[in-house]
This record gives structure tokens, C-alpha cells and sequence, in this order.
């Protein structure tokens, strides 16, 4: 099963924690990503937290398909990021769409009620 | 890093194949002791990407040429297809996309433009040729 991106997720009372198990969010994995954070988050009615912390690389179309599962989140429930590494902040910075996401520095925080 | 390196690889125009390339890149750009720089990955991932999507349109059956070298000023990647031709005959200026409107794509030449330090384009005999030049220790 080349390029094969796997969700798993955690949930914690009000929160679900999402977790990448896979190093790249890449145009081979875009679809995948987007069409797994669907099924995990369509019936939600609490916030959602993506771990990225397994991720080392995101190209345009990665950062393309986090922000479309931002998007088909219901109504009013947030997605927020947590334990960027260093090169997909970067990214983020770049193209300034670490001004959309809630970005916490490490789960602990992420987790915490409300998310601070 | 006094020896001239170089070295060719061929892509199959599908993301996989383009992932795939981009690690066999990396991986020699370590054998060769380059610093690592995430900027030329990033930067060549979005310009294959591109090929992959407008220039083949995602027809399978294209090809991309890469090469990559060492070069008095840092490190030389090039990009070849025989895809179709950039609408302009040149590279676009490449603006970000306002983060408010929530876009979920159109960063790629931002990007490109963004973290190489040095690009090139020219349509050849039916080609597009594309070079980024990167400059060493900018991290």
C-alpha cells in the first residue's frame, strides 16, 4: 500500500485528537487525508485537534487539503493544530495560514480544557 | 564539497512518482554532505507538482527530467517536460491567496519564488526547462 496515510484519534472529553501517522501530507496523500478527516469529523459536535507532530513534510496541495477538512467541519466546531515541526510551520508562515488555525505548540496544551 | 556533483533522475508524472523522486533527491543531496535546506524540496515538489497537474494535465504517461548539481554558487535543479507550455512563456509572479478567503491551493509559485534564489524558464523544441538555483547556509 504505497503512499498510504493513516488517521487515528484519540478522544478526550469535549475533544477529539487526530493524529497523522504518516511523515508526508503530500499531493499523493491529499485525497486520502481530506476524505479520512471527513469520516472522523462529520458528526462532531466538539472540537477537533489535528496532531502533526508524525508529519516532517506538507507541500501546497497538503496544506490545501487541512484547510478544506477546516471547512467541512460542521457548523460552529472548531480544527485546530497542534506540535508543528519546524519545516510545516514554515509553510504555515509562508503563506500566512498560520493565522487561520489555532496552532498549539504540544498536545498537553491542546488538550487542556477549552484549549486555552 | 570541492567535487562537481551531478545527477539525473527520471519521474513518471504522478504524485507518487513525484514523491518518490523528491526522497531520492534528498537522499543524494545528503550523500553528496549538502546541508540540508527544506526549502529545495519544498520548491520542487511544487514545481513538479505543476507539471504533474497543467503541463500533463495528469497524463500518466509524461515524463519529468530532474536534474540536480552542485554548482560554484550552491545547488542547480532542473526540471524538464515535454508537457504543455507555460500560458505566458513565462513563469507566473505568483501571488499569495488571502488567507481569510480559506483557499486550498494557489501557493505554489508564491512558494517556489519564496524559497528558491534564482529561477529560470525557457520553451525549447517542445520542452519547458526550468531552473532553481539555491544558495548555500541560508538556514
Amino acid at each position: 500500500m504505497e503512499g498510504k496515510l493513516e488517521l487515528t484519534h484519540t478522544d478526550y472529553p469535549g475533544l477529539r485528537v487526530i493524529h497523522v501517522a504518516a511523515s508526508r501530507i503530500d499531493s499523493a496523500a491529499a485525497i486520502q487525508f481530506k476524505d479520512q478527516m471527513r469520516a472522523l469529523t462529520d458528526t462532531l459536535t466538539y472540537r477537533a485537534v489535528l496532531d502533526l507532530s508524525a508529519v516532517s513534510f506538507i507541500d501546497s496541495s497538503g496544506l490545501g487539503a487541512i484547510v478544506a477538512s477546516l471547512k467541512q467541519m460542521p457548523s460552529g466546531i472548531r480544527l485546530d493544530l497542534s506540535s508543528l515541526q519546524e519545516d510545516v510551520a514554515r509553510v504555515l508562515r509562508l503563506t500566512r495560514m498560520d493565522k487561520v488555525f489555532i496552532i498549539h505548540d504540544a498536545l498537553d496544551l491542546a488538550v487542556a480544557p477549552n484549549g486555552h | 564539497m570541492a567535487t562537481r556533483h551531478s545527477a539525473r533522475f527520471t519521474c513518471e508524472a504522478t504524485a507518487l512518482a513525484v514523491r518518490h523522486t523528491l526522497q531520492e533527491m534528498t537522499g543524494r543531496l545528503a550523500d553528496w554532505a549538502v546541508p540540508a535546506d527544506p526549502r529545495v524540496e519544498l520548491a520542487v515538489a511544487e514545481a513538479m507538482n505543476n507539471i504533474v497537474e497543467h503541463a500533463y494535465a495528469d497524463n500518466p504517461d509524461g515524463r519529468i527530467q530532474l536534474d540536480v548539481s552542485l554548482i560554484p554558487q550552491g545547488l542547480s535543479v532542473a526540471l524538464s517536460d515535454r508537457g504543455l507550455a507555460m500560458p505566458d512563456g513565462a513563469v507566473p509572479i505568483g501571488e499569495m491567496p488571502a488567507p481569510e478567503t480559506l483557499p486550498e491551493g494557489g501557493w505554489g509559485w508564491s512558494l517556489i519564488h519564496a524559497c528558491c534564489d534564482g529561477l529560470h524558464y525557457e520553451r525549447t523544441k517542445g520542452a519547458n526547462e526550468l531552473t532553481m538555483v539555491f544558495q548555500q547556509a541560508e538556514i
